[in-house]
C-alpha cells in the first residue's frame, strides 16, 4: 500500500520549507541587496513495485536565488554614475551659491569700489567721497576674503569628504576580500550560502557608489574589483588580497588630487577617477574649485596690484606719496629644519608687482660657494653667493651653511585670503598725481599734457650683464663672452651699482649708451650712429644719437653722474688667517707700456683730475718721467704711480706702470721733553733725536719712509709700497694707534679734450667703463675696436667685471626729490627733454601727431593737441594735491582695463566668466544627474523585476503554501482514519 | 511585469519629494518676487544678472558724475555772467581812457576803477562751486588759482590741465577749467600777454598818461571781452553736452532695467498658475500614496 502518511509528511515538510522561504522573503522586504528566493518542488519519485506506479509524495528540489548578474552589474554602474553626478551637482551648487550671489559675490563689491572711485574722481577734496572710497575698498577686501574663505572651506569640505569616502572604500574593499575568502572555499556559486552572495552584492553596490569599478566574479562567486571601466584597470581587490587606497592633495592647486594604491609599500597612481562620489568630488575640484580659487587669486592680485601701482604714484591730502592701498599677499614661510649648517634664510618681497604664490627650493653647493633657488612652479632658477633675486623676492642667508643645505619656501596663504585694505585714514587716500605738466603761459597752442606713470618703456630685450657675468659680488669675474659685433654686449639694468667693466682684450673698448641714444663712454661713434642707435639694438623707438655727454665729467656729465671711461679699481679687504683685515689699496697694474705708440704729449684724468704729461725731449726712461709728472699731482689726484720691472718697483728703467690710491701719511710733532720713539707695524723704534729716529726707521726698510722737519716726524709709504696700510703708534709724537690707509677707489681715464683712448692702451691700461652710484635708467654696452688711423668699428669684445645686483631705482618723483624737466618743441615737431637740475638733455626726438605721447623713464606725457614751435611744458612734482583727481580717475578707469588681468578681460568680466562657467557646469551636471536618475531607476526596476520582493506575490504564495500544508495534514488525517477504520474491523 | 513592493514605494516617495521641492520653490518665488532664491537655482543666468546689475550701477554712477560736473560748469557759467558785466564796464572805462586830451586826475580815477574791477575779476576767477572746487583752477581744484600779490599783479598758480571726470564709458567732461583757458590773454604779434597783465598794463598806461598805451588798452579790453564771450558760449555748449549724456544714461538705464527684470523678476500670473499646478500635483501624489498603501492582499486575508 502506498505510504499515505509518508506522502503527507513529505508534503508537510516541503511546504513548511516553502512557507519559511516565503516568510524570509517577506521579512527581508526592506533589506538592501536582498535577493528574492524561491522554492522549487520536485516529485519524490514513484513506487515501481507493482504494475501501476504511484507517486511517493514531494520533496524540495532547491531554494533558488533569483539573481540576474547582468541586471545587478547594470545597477552597480548606474548607481556609480548617478552618485558621481549627484555629488558633483551638490558641490557645484554650493560654489555657485557663493560666487553667483549678488550680495556675496565679488561683482557687486568691485562695482561699488569703482563707483566710489568715480565719486572721488568728481569731488576729490570732499571728505565724504574719500570716506566712501575707503568704505568701498574695505567692502571689496572683505568680500575678497569672504569668497576666498568660502572657496577654501569648500576645498576643506570636499577634502574631508574624499578622505571619508576613501576610508569607507577601504573598509568595503576589506569586506569583499573577507567575503572572497569564504566564497573561495566552494567552486560553485549554487553551493554558496546565499547570505554571503547578498552581502557581496550589497557591498559591491556601495563601492560603486564611491568609485567606478569593474567586477569579475569566479564561478564560485568570489569578486575581483578593478578601478575604471574594464578589468584591464588597476586591481583594488584580487581574491582575498586588497590594496588600500589613499588620497593625495596639492596645497596650492586644488584641482590636483591623486589616488594612490599601497602608498606605504608599492605606490601606484590610479588613473583619473570619474565615477562614484569620489569621481564627482575630483571632477568638482579639478573642473571648478581649482579654477575658482585661481581666478579669485588672479583677480585679487591683478586688482590689488593695479590699484596699488596707481595709488603709490599718487599724493595724499597732505602731499605725501600714497602707499599701497591694499595688502596683496602672499606671505612666505621658510622650512630649513633638516639642514646641517647654521644658515638662516630671510625672504623679502622686493618687487610686490611680480610676486607669485609659488613654492621655492633653495640649496647650497659648498664647493662652488653658490646658492641656487628654483621656482617650483615655473622652473626658473637664480644662483649666486647670497642675496638672490627671483620672482620679485630676495633670498638672503645669514650664518654659515653646509654643503647640501636646503630651504623650502612656501606661500602661506592664497592672495584672496589675505587681501586687506591698508589705508585707514581718509587723508591718506591718494587722489592726486605726484607729477604735473604745466604749459608755459606763453604757449601758442592750447595743447595740454597729462602725465602718466607705468612700466618702463618697451624696448628690445638685451641680455643683462648678470647673464654674462653671473657672479655679482666677489673678485672681478672674467668672461669670454663674445657679442655679435653689431649687437650690444649687454645691458646694465637701472639700479645696478658699483659697476666695473673692462674689455677683456687690450685692443677692445666699451661704448656705453642710454636707451635714448646718449653716448656716455667710449670712443666717439658719431660715424656709426645710424647702425648703432636702432630699435633692434635695444634703443627706444625714436631715440636720437648724441655725443654731448661723451666721456664728460662733473657738471658736463650726463645727469652730472660720476662715470669713469677708462680703468677703474676699488680697494680690497679680506680676512687674514688670524682674523685681521688685510687691506689692499685700489690698484691698476698695466701691461707693458708701448713706447712706440705712446704720444709725446697726452693728458690723463686721474680720479677726475686732469694731469698733463709732456715727454717732449725725454729720450730715455720715459716711464720714470711719467711717474715723476703724475706723482707731482699726487696731492690733488690722490693717486701715485710706480714703475715696475719683473714685478718690482724700480727707480730707473722698468717696463710697466702701476697706479695706486695714495696712502695716508702719519705726521706728528715731538712733545717737549719726550724721548723720540715710535711703533710701526709692531716694531718699536727709539732714538735720541728725531733725525736719528728718521735714520733708524729708513735703515730698517720696513716699507715706510720717514722724514723730519725740525721735531715734526712724517711717515709715509716707501717707493714700491705705495698705498699699503701701516699701523703707527707714538705717544711721544702724539700719534694714537691708527692704520694709515686710503680705501678710495681709483680711476684713470684719458682726457677726451686732449688725447684719445689709445693713450690708455699705450700705457698698458684697459679701457673700460665704471660707475659707483646706480643710475635710474638702463645702459647699453657695445664692443668697439679701432686700429690706428682708422675709424672705430663695432666688434666682438670679451668683458670682465663686477657689479652689485640691481635694486629698484629710487622714485624720481619721491619724497626729498625735486624733479624738474623742460619739454621744448622746435621746428617740424622736434622736441628736446631737458633735466633742469643738471641741465642734461636726456632725450630728444620727433613728436608723433597720432600717438601724441612723449616717453621718458617710467613716465609719459600725452597731449590732447599738437604743440607748436616754441611751446614749452614743465614737468614737476605736484605741489597742491588737494582737489587733484588724476589718480582717482585712473583708479576708476581700471574698471575697463583689459591689460590688468592678463586675460584680455576686465576684472569684472573675468569674474563673470567664472560665474558663467560654474553656472554652465551646474546646469550640465543637473541635466546629467536627471539623465542618470532615469538610467538608475530603469536599472533598479530591471534588477527588482527579478530579485525584488513583491508583498502581494509573497502573500499569495503564503496562502498557497498554507493551503497545501493544510491539505497534506488532511492527507495524514485521512490515512489515520483509514488506519483506524481498518483496525476497528479487525 | 513584476514590480517589487519597495520599488512602488520608492517611486512614490521620489515623486512626492520632487513635488514638495517644486511647491516650495514656487512658494519661495512668490514670496520674494524673484524667480529664484538661490543662485544655483538659476545657475545659467546669474552671471548675466550680475553683469546687468553692475551695468545699472555704472549708469547710476554716470548720472552722478554728470551732476557733479554740472555743479562745476554751473558755477563757471554764473561766474562768467558776472565777469561779462564787468568786462562791459571795463570797455566803457577803456573808451573813456582812450580820449585825448584829458586831465591826469581824470585818468587816475579811471585807473582806480580799473583796479577795483580787476580785484572783482580776481574774486570771480577764484569762484568755488557747491563741491568746494575752484572752478578755474584746473586739476588743482583745492586751492585758489589766482593770487593777488602785494604789488597788485596777479599770478595764476592753478594747474594747466582741467579737472577731467569720466561721465560714461567713453566720454569725459571737465568739471573745472583752467584759468588761462577762460581768462585768455591777448597776443600782439609774437608777444602774448596774460589776461590780468593786460589789465595791469592798461592801469599803468592810465597812471602814466601814455596815450599809445591807453589806445592799445582799448584794443586789448575789446579782445579780452571777446575771449570771455567765447568762454561763456563754451560753458553753454558744455551744459548741453551734459544734458545729452544724462538723457542717454537714463534711457539706457530703462532698457537695462527691463532686461534685468525679464531675467530675474517673477511673472506673478505664471507663478500663481504654477503654484496651483504644483498644489494639485502634490494633492494627487498624496492621495495616490494613501490609496496605494491601502491596497494590500493583507486586507483580504483572515
Amino acid at each position: 500500500m502506498v505510504d499515505l502518511v509518508g506522502i503527507g509528511v513529505s508534503g508537510l515538510s516541503a511546504y513548511q520549507q516553502a512557507l519559511a522561504t516565503t516568510s524570509n522573503n517577506i521579512a527581508n522586504l526592506q533589506t538592501e541587496g536582498y535577493v528574492r528566493q524561491r522554492v522549487s518542488l520536485q516529485s519524490a519519485g514513484q513506487d515501481n513495485l507493482s504494475r501501476i506506479s504511484l507517486g511517493n509524495g514531494v520533496r524540495l528540489a532547491e531554494i533558488e536565488r533569483l539573481y540576474d548578474r547582468f541586471a545587478e552589474e547594470n545597477l552597480q554602474r548606474a548607481s556609480s554614475d548617478l552618485k558621481g553626478q549627484e555629488t558633483l551637482l551638490s558641490q557645484l551648487q554650493s560654489l555657485q551659491d557663493a560666487i553667483g550671489s549678488s550680495d556675496a559675490g565679488l561683482h557687486g563689491a568691485l562695482q561699488a569700489f569703482f563707483d566710489s572711485a568715480r565719486a572721488l574722481e568728481a569731488a576729490p577734496a570732499a571728505a565724504g567721497a574719500r570716506a566712501g572710497f575707503l568704505a568701498a575698498a574695505d567692502g571689496v577686501s572683505a568680500r575678497m576674503r569672504g569668497l576666498g574663505g568660502t572657496v577654501q572651506s569648500l576645498e576643506a569640505n570636499s577634502r574631508t569628504q574624499i578622505e571619508q569616502d576613501v576610508s569607507a572604500l577601504n573598509s568595503y574593499l576589506q569586506e569583499i576580500a573577507t567575503l572572497n575568502k569564504e566564497l573561495l572555499k566552494r567552486s560553485n556559486s549554487a553551493e554558496q550560502p546565499m547570505q554571503l552572495l547578498d552581502r557581496r552584492d550589497a557591498t559591491l553596490k556601495k563601492i560603486s557608489e564611491l568609485i567606478g569599478i569593474t567586477v569579475a566574479t569566479t564561478s564560485g562567486g568570489a569578486a575581483s574589483i578593478y578601478a575604471g571601466d574594464s578589468a584591464a584597470g588597476v586591481a583594488l581587490v584580487e581574491g582575498s588580497e586588497t590594496h588600500s587606497v589613499s588620497a593625495q592633495f596639492d596645497a596650492v592647486d586644488y584641482g590636483r588630487v591623486q589616488f594612490v594604491l599601497d602608498a606605504a609599500s608599492r605606490p601606484t597612481v590610479l588613473p583619473t577617477v570619474r565615477n562614484g562620489s569620489l569621481g564627482g568630488l575630483v571632477t568638482f575640484r579639478s573642473q571648478s574649485l581649482g579654477v575658482a580659487a585661481d581666478t579669485l587669486d588672479n583677480i585679487a592680485l591683478s586688482f590689488g596690484r593695479g590699484v596699488n601701482r596707481l595709488h603709490r604714484e599718487g599724493l595724499d591730502a597732505q602731499g605725501m606719496p600714497g602707499g599701497d592701498l591694499f595688502y596683496v599677499g602672499p606671505k612666505f614661510t621658510v622650512d630649513g629644519k633638516a639642514n646641517a649648517g647654521a644658515g638662516r634664510l630671510g625672504v623679502e618681497v622686493v618687487d610686490a608687482e611680480i610676486v607669485q604664490a609659488h613654492s621655492y627650493k633653495m640649496s647650497f653647493d659648498a664647493n662652488a660657494q653658490l646658492w641656487t633657488v628654483r621656482d617650483q612652479s615655473t622652473g626658473q632658477i637664480a644662483s649666486g653667493a647670497n642675496d638672490l633675486l627671483l620672482g620679485g623676492l630676495k633670498f638672503n642667508v645669514q650664518g654659515m651653511p653646509k654643503n647640501g643645505d636646503t630651504f623650502v619656501i612656501s606661500p602661506e596663504a592664497r592672495p584672496s585670503l589675505t587681501f586687506q585694505t591698508l589705508v585707514r585714514d581718509t587723508e591718506k587716500v591718494a587722489t592726486a598725481s605726484k607729477a604735473t605738466v604745466s604749459s608755459a603761459p606763453t604757449n601758442v597752442s592750447t595743447a595740454v599734457g597729462d602725465i602718466g606713470f607705468g612700466a618702463p618703456r618697451a624696448a628690445e630685450i638685451v641680455r643683462s650683464i648678470s647673464e654674462i657675468l653671473p657672479r655679482t659680488s666677489g673678485p672681478p669675474y672674467i668672461d669670454t663672452y663674445f657679442s655679435k659685433s653689431s649687437r650690444p654686449i649687454a645691458s646694465i639694468p637701472a639700479g645696478t651699482s658699483n659697476v666695473v667693466l673692462t674689455s677683456g682684450a687690450s685692443d677692445g673698448e666699451l661704448a656705453v649708451f642710454t636707451r635714448d641714444g646718449r653716448q656716455i663712454s667710449g670712443p666717439d661713434l658719431t660715424s656709426l650712429k645710424s647702425s648703432i642707435v636702432t630699435k633692434a639694438n635695444g634703443f627706444y623707438d625714436g631715440a636720437v644719437y648724441s655725443a654731448a655727454y661723451l666721456n664728460a665729467v662733473g657738471e658736463d656729465a650726463y645727469l652730472d653722474h660720476g662715470f669713469v671711461s677708462g680703468a677703474y679699481a676699488i680697494a680690497g679687504s679680506q680676512k687674514g688667517a688670524n682674523g685681521d683685515d688685510l687691506l689692499t689699496p685700489a690698484t691698476l697694474i698695466g701691461d707693458a707700456v708701448d713706447l712706440a705708440t705712446l704720444p709725446n704729449t697726452f693728458s690723463l684724468r686721474i680720479n677726475g683730475k686732469t694731469v698733463a704729461i709732456n715727454l717732449t725731449g725725454v729720450t730715455s726712461d720715459k716711464l720714470q718721467a711719467i711717474k715723476t709728472q703724475v706723482n707731482a699731482s699726487s696731492a690733488t689726484t690722490g693717486a701715485v704711480v710706480e714703475v715696475l720691472e719683473n714685478g718690482k718697483a724700480v727707480t730707473s728703467g722698468g717696463d710697466r706702470l702701476v697706479f695706486k690710491t695714495a696712502g695716508k701719511a702719519a705726521v706728528g710733532t715731538l712733545s717737549a721733553g719726550a724721548s723720540p720713539s715710535v711703533t710701526i707695524n709692531g716694531t718699536v723704534f727709539e732714538a735720541s733725536s728725531t733725525p736719528d729716529l728718521v735714520t733708524a726707521i729708513n735703515a730698517a726698510k720696513i716699507g715706510v719712509t720717514a722724514s723730519a722737519s725740525g721735531s715734526t716726524l712724517t711717515l709715509a709709504n716707501s717707493y714700491g709700497q705705495a698705498g699699503q696700510p701701516f699701523k703707527v703708534r707714538s705717544d711721544a709724537y702724539g700719534l694714537d694707534e691708527q692704520t694709515y690707509y686710503s680705501s678710495a677707489p681709483l680711476s684713470v681715464e684719458f682726457d677726451p679734450a686732449v688725447s684719445s683712448s689709445s693713450a690708455l692702451t699705450a700705457l698698458g691700461l684697459r679701457r673700460g667703463f665704471a660707475m659707483a652710484d646706480a643710475l635710474g635708467e638702463d645702459l647699453l654696452v657695445f664692443g668697439v675696436k679701432q686700429s690706428a688711423g682708422s675709424s672705430p668699428e663695432l666688434s666682438a669684445v670679451s668683458v670682465a667685471g663686477s657689479y652689485d645686483a640691481a635694486t629698484r631705482p629710487a622714485d624720481l618723483f619721491g619724497p626729498g626729490k625735486t624733479p624738474s624737466y623742460s619739454l621744448v618743441f622746435g621746428d617740424s615737431n622736434a622736441y628736446t627733454l631737458v633735466d633742469d637740475n643738471t641741465g642734461t638733455e636726456v632725450s630728444a626726438g620727433t613728436f608723433d601727431d597720432k600717438d601724441r605721447t612723449i616717453r621718458y623713464g617710467d613716465w609719459q606725457v600725452t597731449f590732447d593737441g599738437i604743440p607748436v614751435k616754441g611751446d614749452t611744458y614743465s614737468i614737476t612734482k605736484t605741489d597742491a594735491p588737494l582737489g587733484d583727481n588724476r589718480i582717482a580717475a585712473a583708479i576708476a578707469r581700471l574698471q575697463h582695463s583689459r591689460e590688468l588681468t592678463g586675460t584680455d578681460q576686465t576684472l569684472q568680466e573675468q569674474y563673470e566668466s567664472l560665474v558663467n562657467r560654474t553656472g554652465a557646469l551646474t546646469v550640465q551636471a543637473e541635466i546629467g544627474k536627471n539623465a542618470q536618475k532615469v538610467v538608475f531607476d530603469h536599472s533598479l526596476e530591471a534588477r527588482d523585476r527579478v530579485s525584488g520582493v513583491n508583498l502581494d506575490e509573497e502573500l499569495s504564495d503564503l496562502l498557497r503554501y498554507q493551503q497545501a500544508y493544510q491539505a497534506n495534514a488532511q492527507v495524514i488525517q485521512v490515512a489515520t482514519r483509514l488506519f483506524d477504520a481498518l483496525m476497528q474491523k479487525l | 511585469m513584476r514590480v517589487s513592493t519597495s520599488m512602488i514605494y520608492a517611486q512614490l516617495t521620489d515623486k512626492l519629494s520632487a513635488n514638495a521641492g517644486s511647491l516650495a520653490k514656487a512658494q519661495g518665488a512668490l514670496s520674494s518676487g524673484v524667480k529664484y532664491s538661490r543662485p544655483s537655482e538659476a545657475a545659467g543666468i546669474v552671471g548675466r544678472v550680475q553683469a546687468l546689475e553692475a551695468r545699472l550701477s555704472t549708469l547710476e554712477a554716470d548720472v552722478n558724475a554728470v551732476s557733479k560736473v554740472r555743479t562745476g560748469v554751473d558755477a563757471q557759467s554764473k561766474s562768467l555772467q558776472s565777469v561779462s558785466t564787468l568786462m562791459d564796464r571795463l570797455k566803457e572805462l577803456a573808451f573813456e581812457g582812450a580820449n585825448d586830451p584829458q586831465p591826469q586826475s581824470q585818468l587816475d580815477s579811471i585807473a582806480e576803477e580799473v583796479n577795483g574791477v580787476k580785484r572783482a575779476l580776481v574774486d570771480l576767477a577764484n569762484t568755488r562751486d557747491a563741491d568746494n572746487r575752484y572752478v578755474f583752477g584746473g586739476s588743482r581744484s583745492g586751492a585758489p588759482p589766482y593770487e593777488l600779490k602785494n604789488d597788485g599783479t596777479v599770478d595764476y598758480v592753478g594747474a594747466t590741465t582741467p579737472l577731467r571726470v569720466q561721465i560714461n564709458d567713453v566720454d569725459f567732461a571737465d568739471a573745472t577749467t583752467f584759468g588761462p583757458a577762460t581768462f585768455r590773454g591777448v597776443t600782439r604779434g609774437e608777444e602774448s600777454i596774460e589776461f590780468f597783465d593786460a589789465l595791469d598794463q592798461f592801469q599803468a598806461a592810465l597812471k602814466s598818461g601814455d596815450l599809445a598805451g591807453r589806445q592799445q588798452a582799448l584794443n586789448d579790453v575789446e579782445k579780452l571781452g571777446n575771449n570771455i564771450g567765447v568762454a561763456v558760449s563754451r560753458t553753454g555748449a558744455a551744459m548741453q553736452r551734459l544734458e545729452i549724456a544724462e538723457q542717454q544714461a537714463t534711457e539706457i538705464t530703462t532698457r537695462a532695467k527691463e532686461s534685468l527684470s525679464s531675467l530675474k523678476d517673477l511673472d506673478y500670473a505664471t507663478a500663481l498658475t504654477e503654484l496651483t499646478k504644483q498644489e494639485t500635483l502634490m494633492q494627487a501624489s498624496q492621495s495616490m500614496m494613501s490609496r496605494l498603501s491601502k491596497l494590500s492582499l493583507l486586507n483580504y486575508m483572515q
